[in-house]
């Protein structure tokens, strides 16, 4: 397969990860992962952190066709070092035909990635480690039953954050291209088109990659099941999830949501949410909904000046 | 007594809770912690409750963090806590040795699950024994207690925050996942009766304090960090006033009193409780989950007429020698079940390799019953 963004027909019919998986139902981080893999093809091989996803694979069951290795939380992006570095040895001595490499994906969920694995991941960028950094993003420690993590939004209300999240969500994207790594960017399972242009861009590009993807989660965001594609659409729409790619020292918005006032409000967007319930009822709070609607209109603003 | 909860009342709690109200009720007002099965509650109910009482609850980027910080709490003068599980117990190690170095009292509990590595999360295990009290490098001195039953992690955390205030030092709060998840109804000991212990602070001037001084206990009085007195804290072995040194006499009496501020409270600190034990031949000696299954089995023997007891190792370490001592010497056989390969089991035997002392290890992720331990005391 070419590295050029291919056309949504040529979806390859079959499907890299086997159906039937133990995660919740409607989960956004599987949808995400999915496409993901299918464009990168078989040959992967995922180093996971402890997250969600580390109950894909419970015996005696996988459904994942190549190779995976399950590290500790903190230590995902070294695993991959090692590897990757163990893949080139054997490259170099001939002992693995070319045609038999793999792309080392470290996979984790926004809990490490934000928290205690950024140290192993800032090492792996330091290095220049040719590997895939997939993170899929449920704003919590959804593994351990939704307690706050660095990427929790403003207002969210986790298991220890019960009357909603003051602090305010960490900026992965940020602190990946302030390393000026060989590409980054944010995907949305729901938006598969704009998804497989990011993949087939990376997949022809060596280095530290990140992929950082909007993975709405029924059971801790409180919705229903049925609505993950709505709320993942909704959040690019109303601006909250801004899809950009860093390639070349460059940053591109990939998806500019419509002009404030012509673009869905955030508010639409929460209310979907029982994490948000509270700026609802028993009483509305203007102050908190406002803020949230502010710094995304304050972003779009930025981003439109500076072209 | 400053309880979350009313006394004399009865609660259905969750052993996890009612390690929480053991803490809040013995002080406790800082909480650093990072989620892990199957903990995460104690963080969870902290989050709701330490506000209320003025305290700060803190969710940590990781475990190294959760025990820096309430080191740095504690030293700052407020009683201390972070829960955790076996894989984040494994990444407090370096802090711990610190909080020894330090004399830092602070409560570390880990809800115990099946290891190594991450094993089994929602499994229960006692397996970090030997690493709760050798998880840290270099020889320290270290307090390890065990819970069996949500009445007991609130008697317990209390104790445990009371000795660590007491004697300086760390205390590591084993609960497992059967303990940390059960739900039974607990009444609230009245006030008067639970005591609570707050560090002893120094009574004189600021310019003649020196925080490492030894005394007659081996525990120099503790200032409070910004309370007017100079207090330098290293990891670093230090002398009397916490100033890095290395002389061979200084380190040999620095390590010579952390021994012996733990041996001479040891009536204080060797906590263990009894079951049936006067006229008793046969001894089950354990701790924890596991516990629970004793007493049920020491009844069914003597209902078929075997003179069982049940001796429950409250504190494991330091090692209660002493009672266990005793109890060989009255028993014609003791057994010691634990859900491990064989760890406090080796700590029996060190205080009598003498006596008859059998085994019985369970490392399936499952209890060891009553039937078992029962079995095993009918052929001894």
């Amino acid at each position: 397969m070419s590295s050029a963004p291919q056309k949504p027909s040529s979806q390859p019919l079959g499907h890299q990860l086997a159906a039937g998986t133990s995660t919740c139902a409607g989960c956004g981080a599987l949808q995400g992962i999915r496409l993901v893999h299918d464009i990168l093809d078989s040959k992967v091989f995922f180093v996971n952190a402890a997250g969600c996803m580390t109950l894909l694979s419970i015996y005696p069951f996988t459904p994942f066709a190549g190779a995976w290795l399950y590290t500790s939380m903190a230590s995902a992006a070294a695993g991959g070092q090692g590897v990757r570095d163990a893949l080139d040895i054997m490259l170099a001595g001939k002992r693995l035909p070319p045609q038999e490499d793999m792309q080392v994906v470290v996979l984790s969920g926004d809990g490490s990635a934000g928290g205690m694995g950024l140290s192993a991941t800032s090492g792996a960028m330091d290095r220049n480690l040719d590997f895939i950094y997939l993170c899929y993003d449920n704003e919590g420690y959804g593994n351990t039953g939704y307690q706050l993590s660095a990427a929790t939004p403003h207002g969210a209300r986790t298991t220890t954050s019960t009357s909603g999240n003051p602090g305010y969500k960490k900026e992965l994207f940020d602190i990946w291209t302030a390393h000026k790594p060989a590409y980054a960017a944010t995907i949305c399972g729901a938006e598969p088109g704009d998804l497989r242009k990011k993949v087939e861009t990376l997949k022809g590009i060596k280095g530290p990659r990140l992929l950082l993807a909007l993975s709405p989660c029924p059971t801790a965001w409180h919705f229903e099941p049925a609505d993950t594609i709505t709320l993942g659409k909704l959040a690019v729409a109303c601006g909250l999830w801004p899809l950009k790619e860093y390639k070349e020292g460059r940053l591109v918005h990939t998806k500019v949501p419509k002009k404030t006032g012509r673009r869905p409000q955030v508010e639409e967007y929460l209310r979907l949410q029982g994490r948000y319930r509270h700026l609802f009822a028993p009483r509305r709070n203007d102050r908190v909904i406002s803020e949230i609607q502010n710094r995304v209109d304050r972003y779009w603003e930025k981003v439109t000046d500076e072209g | 007594m400053d309880n979350s909860l009313d006394v004399n009342k009865k609660y259905l709690l969750q052993g996890n809770q009612a390690i929480v109200e053991g803490a809040l009720a013995a002080g406790c007002r800082f909480y650093a912690g990072y989620p892990i099965t199957p903990s995460s509650e104690i963080a969870e109910e902290m989050s709701l409750k330490l506000p209320r009482l003025g305290g700060t609850f803190i969710q940590m980027e990781d475990e190294l963090a959760a025990m820096g910080a309430i080191i740095g709490a504690s030293l700052a003068g407020v009683k201390s806590l972070t829960a955790t599980s076996g894989p984040g117990f494994s990444l407090m190690q370096e802090n711990l040795g610190f909080a020894c170095m330090t004399e830092v009292p602070v409560v570390v509990v880990n809800v115990m699950r099946g290891g190594p590595s991450t094993g089994m999360p929602t499994s229960p295990a006692q397996a970090d024994v030997m690493q709760a009290r050798w998880g840290t490098h270099g020889d320290h001195a270290v307090i390890v207690m065990a819970v069996s039953s949500v009445s007991d992690a609130y008697e317990i955390t209390i104790h445990a925050f009371n000795l660590s205030e007491k004697y300086r030092v760390p205390v590591i709060l084993l609960a497992d996942e059967i303990v940390g998840h059960t739900r039974e109804a607990i009444t609230l000991p009245p006030n008067k009766k639970m005591e609570v212990f707050n560090r002893i602070t120094p009574s004189v001037p600021p310019e003649w304090y020196e925080p490492y001084e030894d005394n007659s206990r081996g525990v120099p009085p503790m200032a409070a960090m910004g309370s007017g007195y100079r207090h330098h804290v290293t990891g670093l072995m230090h002398d009397s006033k916490g100033y890095p040194c290395f002389r061979p006499d200084v380190v040999k009496a620095f390590h010579k009193r952390m021994y012996r501020k733990l041996a001479g409270g040891a009536g204080d600190i060797q906590m263990t409780k009894s079951y049936m034990l006067d006229d008793a031949e046969v001894a089950v000696i354990t701790f924890g989950a596991v516990s629970r299954s004793a007493v049920r089995a020491v009844k069914m023997a003597r209902e078929q007429g075997i003179k069982a007891g049940f001796l429950q190792l409250v504190t494991l370490f330091p090692f209660p020698k002493t009672v266990v001592d005793s109890l060989l010497r009255q028993c014609r056989a003791a057994l010691v079940p634990e859900m491990n390969m064989g760890q406090i089991v080796r700590e029996v035997r060190a205080v009598n390799n003498q006596a008859v002392i059998k085994q019985l290890n369970r490392f399936d992720g499952l209890m060891i019953t009553p039937n078992q331990i029962f079995e095993k005391l009918m052929n001894m």
